[in-house]
């Protein structure tokens, strides 16, 4: 069976879920400190993703035996609140200093449009940090994030 | 029950006959022009024609090329037409026409002037047969009843009838003359006839001639129909029930097989019988068994029950390679090493310099390197599939 592994970081009150129930009709399964959603691509294909919450600070140790063995690493931004903005920097930063995987940032939209002002916010599209856009409302967006996280292997 | 073969340009006034004069004394098919109905009777066996077309001229232009059809010329034609002029009239009379039908009409005389047609040419069918018989096929198949009008030397049509499937075959002194199923070829026609063990049929002796079309004479052919038989029995014999439902395997790739192929294992999305296969083709049955079989023998088909307990294996290895079990190690090692107090945590919230991580104690508890790997994996596959999705 050929599986990849996906962390999907982001606050607990934003949409990231979404990320995977526009593309499956399965359930996530709850675990204490994680969620987990299998996209089953074929008989002998599949992505596992692992939904953390940013604020569950409690389970990062949990972090370390996920982030490292994933292919991309998914943060979703919402700068429409700063209070939860201010911390997916702090946990860029923090994933940055701690991992090598890279970083997929998506921008969540703001008042339903597509941010541009991503970079501006304090972000640099350095080596291993990418920005994207996540709309939860759109598959086609979440194709795009996957097909990303795929491509520079 | 008699079956018409409506002819007209007109599909609407097809749909508003079907829908106000098919009854339980006749059914109607449709045919745009005389090649369509040409088409039609290759697939059904019709008791007569209704043809319908203002335009008498036209009309007797049609009614002169069914004459010249040898598929058309013994059928009795019902006319509809708006012709009022007698000269007219009578060359459609003379063309050929069993009776005519003056249009406008109104629903109720058109009824009544249909159950006079129909019942007239059930008397003509009757006066025609100077003796018939009737029985079913768990009695008499087809090869005791080939044999049986071989041995009398007798003349007439047997017409077999299976579900809602109808074949006829053409004696003339015993001898078979022509076979008719579907559009199967005259032999092959009487293979697919000969595998007939249930149904009906009926024999009407007709003081009639009937020039052979088929070459091979009865004893060759009830030979080879053993033949025949035998082999298919021996196909069957290698294969699920022919009643029983056979679905898809997961693991076949229907997009990677041959077009030919991929239509054949089409039918079976969603579960479908080898008997429902058989009747859905019209070709020669053992050309199809044989690629059931191959099928079967490459597991691209399986039995509901096979298939069900497949998919719960294969649901159970995804759980065995995934995460039910990495985790239930995972939350037992931290109920068991580590708590909230014994783990230092980094976390990008903590003031003061980073500590690291006692992973070390998880590790040795957990004995966990990763869940999976990314080494090896067919990321092209992956994106093929996701781009599909």
């Amino acid at each position: 069976m050929n599986i990849l592994e996906v962390p999907v970081i982001g606050s607990r009150k934003n949409d990231k879920e979404k990320l995977f129930t526009l593309l499956s009709d399965r359930a996530i399964r709850k675990f204490e400190g994680l969620d987990v959603g299998f996209l089953q691509l074929s008989s002998n294909l599949g992505i596992y993703f692992y939904f953390l919450n940013q604020e569950n600070e409690e389970y990062y140790y949990l972090w370390d035996l996920i982030i490292p063995h994933a292919i991309g690493c998914i943060v979703i931004c919402d700068l429409s609140n700063s209070e939860i903005f201010a911390k997916n920097v702090k946990v860029i930063q923090y994933l940055e200093q701690r991992y090598q995987t890279p970083l997929h940032i998506c921008a969540l939209p703001v008042h339903g449009l597509e941010p541009t002002i991503l970079k501006t916010k304090g972000f640099n599209e350095t080596q291993g940090r990418e920005f994207q856009y996540f709309n939860p409302k759109s598959k086609d967006t979440v194709k795009k994030i996957l097909l990303k996280i795929i491509n520079p292997v | 029950m008699t079956d018409g073969l409506i002819i007209t340009s007109n599909r609407t006034l097809f749909d508003e006959f079907n829908l106000n004069f098919a009854s339980e004394l006749t059914n109607f098919e449709y045919a745009q022009s005389l090649q369509s109905a040409k088409e039609a009777q290759e697939w059904e066996l019709f008791d007569y024609l209704l043809i319908i077309e203002q335009n008498a001229t036209d009309l007797q232009s049609i009614l002169q090329n069914l004459q010249q059809s040898p598929e058309f010329k013994k059928l009795p034609v019902l006319c509809c037409t708006s012709a009022t002029d007698w000269t007219q009239r009578e060359m459609l009379w003379k063309t050929g026409a069993k009776d005519i039908i003056y249009l406008p009409v109104s629903k109720e005389e058109f009824r009544l002037q249909l159950q006079s047609f129909l019942h007239s040419i059930s008397v003509v069918e009757k006066d025609q047969q100077v003796m018939g018989m009737q029985g079913k096929l768990e009695d008499y198949n087809l090869l005791d009843l080939m044999q049986t009008l071989d041995q009398n030397k007798k003349t007439g049509i047997l017409t077999m009838y299976h579900s809602r499937d109808e074949g006829r075959i053409w004696f003339m002194n015993g001898r078979i003359c022509e076979a008719k199923f579907r559009t199967f070829e005259k032999l092959a026609a009487i293979y697919k006839l000969v595998t007939w063990l249930e149904g009906d049929f009926t024999i009407s002796f007709v003081d009639e001639e009937y020039e052979p079309k088929i070459e091979q004479d009865n004893q060759q052919i009830l030979l080879e129909c053993i033949q025949y038989i035998d082999r298919r029995n021996k196909l069957i014999d290698n294969l699920p029930d022919l009643n029983e439902s056979l679905l898809i395997s997961p693991e076949t790739d229907i997009v990677q097989m041959e077009s030919e192929s991929a239509n054949y294992l089409r039918f079976f999305q969603g579960g479908q019988t080898i008997a429902g296969f058989l009747s859905a083709f019209d070709q020669d049955e053992l050309k199809l068994l044989e690629i059931v079989k191959e099928f079967c023998d490459k597991q691209n088909l399986m039995t509901r029950d096979f298939f069900d307990s497949y998919r719960t294996e294969q649901e159970r290895e995804v759980e065995e390679v995934g995460f039910k079990s990495v985790f239930k190690k995972l939350f037992r090692g931290k109920e068991g090493s580590t708590d909230k107090g014994q783990v230092k945590k980094e976390s990008p919230t903590m003031k003061g310099p980073a500590v690291e991580h006692e992973k070390s104690s998880i590790d040795k508890d957990l004995k966990y390197d990763r869940l999976f790997t990314t080494e090896n994996v067919d990321l092209p596959l992956f994106k093929e599939k996701i781009e599909k999705i």
